[in-house]
């Protein structure tokens, strides 16, 4: 087994664990095993964009700090943690950025720099189609319309694929037997943290993004955020997968229910 | 005041500029933001004309709804044929209403239920509460 220094995050423990559950189980069966990072704490979720706004740089960095000490290399499985922790190596990058966060965190190690993985990049890139292909047991018989949302293709810098034209999720899906659709709106904000402020929002993008799945005859959406999972999931009126619970799925794992709107 | 010194840019917006670090000038209003723009439905003030009342240095523009009704999804900024960052020009106009202590929405009004997903409320109290 392979070990992999796992960032969680929030959401998966809190709200979504069960496809923590399928990931760690596909993944053991192409030899991977999930190391969770010690003392992780929250990324900040959204990353701050203001050029004098060093404080909430801190989170993210503070998380790659713990990953260094296990691997350079860390996976997480949430998109927002993935575009946070992106960004916020990238911001390391500039000599200044990285001296004044060093001095400041004078409790850390200095931060050297961390790769941060997403679940379809890494799939993709490390693993490797072929291998999860072979491992494939039962094919899906389904039409779906892979959603990226924001965060793994916003900005250019961090974009796991191209910004246009991704093909990572449908190249995962095909090889479970899963028939893609056209994109149509699949990076098309969900309308994200305003369900808590004003669900209007979210609930009009959420049927546009759904509606768009229906015409272009898809059974369902697939995606791996967990933020749009439950945003379309609650007002989208149509099924919603997480990939890698679909992975799990036809790799024989665990045994997902089809069909209906929940996931 | 001598020929030269002059400055277009009023106080608001060589704030929003620093803090943004955008040059709201090099926009030249060609509406790719706004036509692309998810929310712009929400909007009472499309994201290029936000940057336009910069421009003219209309003070009004911070009681719009627009920058809270940005999500920050980068549309704007990916399809710029000037590369201005629009979602940081938002940003900014938040930020500086929230470090003056004038928080978007009352914490206590929000109703987090038992499946609300957690970053969900982490990134509302980001954007929202300074």
């Amino acid at each position: 087994m392979k070990k992999v220094a796992y960032y969680p995050g929030c959401t998966i423990k809190e709200t979504d664990i069960a496809v923590e559950e399928s990931t760690k189980a596909f993944l053991k069966v192409l030899g991977y095993e999930l190391e969770e990072i010690e003392n992780w704490t929250c990324c900040g979720t959204v990353f701050g964009m203001t050029d004098d706004d060093l404080y909430h740089q801190l989170a993210p960095i503070r998380n790659l700090i713990r990953c260094q000490k296990i691997s350079n290399e860390m996976l997480t499985l949430c998109d927002m943690c993935y575009n946070t922790f992106r960004r916020a190596d990238l911001f390391m990058k500039d000599p200044e950025s990285m001296e004044k966060i060093n001095l400041f965190m004078d409790e850390e190690e200095d931060y050297r720099g961390v790769e941060v993985y997403h679940i379809l990049d890494f799939l993709r890139d490390v693993v490797g189609y072929k291998k999860i292909g072979d491992k494939v047991v039962e094919k899906l018989d389904l039409k779906a319309m892979p959603y990226y949302g924001c965060m793994l293709l916003r900005p250019k810098e961090v974009a796991i694929d191209e910004q246009e034209n991704p093909r990572v999720m449908q190249d995962i899906l095909s090889l479970l037997g899963v028939e893609s659709v056209d994109l149509g709106l699949t990076d098309e904000c969900c309308g994200s943290y305003h369900v808590l402020e004003d669900p209007s929002i979210v609930r009009r993008k959420s049927q546009e993004i759904t509606k768009n799945a229906k015409e272009n005859s898809a059974d369902c959406l697939v995606l791996t955020c967990p933020l749009c999972r439950y945003n379309l999931a609650k007002f989208g009126d149509f099924p919603v997968y997480y990939l890698e619970d679909l992975i799990a799925h036809s790799f024989g794992v665990i045994k997902l229910e089809m069909g209906g709107g929940e996931t | 005041m001598a020929n030269g010194d002059i400055n277009p840019r009023s106080e608001l917006a060589l704030k929003v500029e620093e803090l943004s670090g955008q040059n709201l000038f090099a926009c030249y209003q060609c509406g790719e933001c706004s036509s692309g723009c998810p929310m712009s439905q929400e909007m009472d003030l499309l994201p290029n004309q936000v940057i336009r009342y910069l421009q003219l240095g209309f003070e009004e523009v911070l009681g719009s709804k627009t920058p809270w009704v940005c999500s920050s999804c980068l549309t704007c900024m990916v399809r710029c044929p000037k590369d201005v960052d629009v979602a940081k020009i938002m940003e900014a106009l938040r930020v500086i209403k929230l470090r003056d202590g004038q928080n978007h929405v009352d914490l206590k009004a929000i109703r987090v239920e038992d499946d609300t997903p957690p970053l969900a409320f982490i990134s509302a109290l980001r954007k929202y509460v300074g």
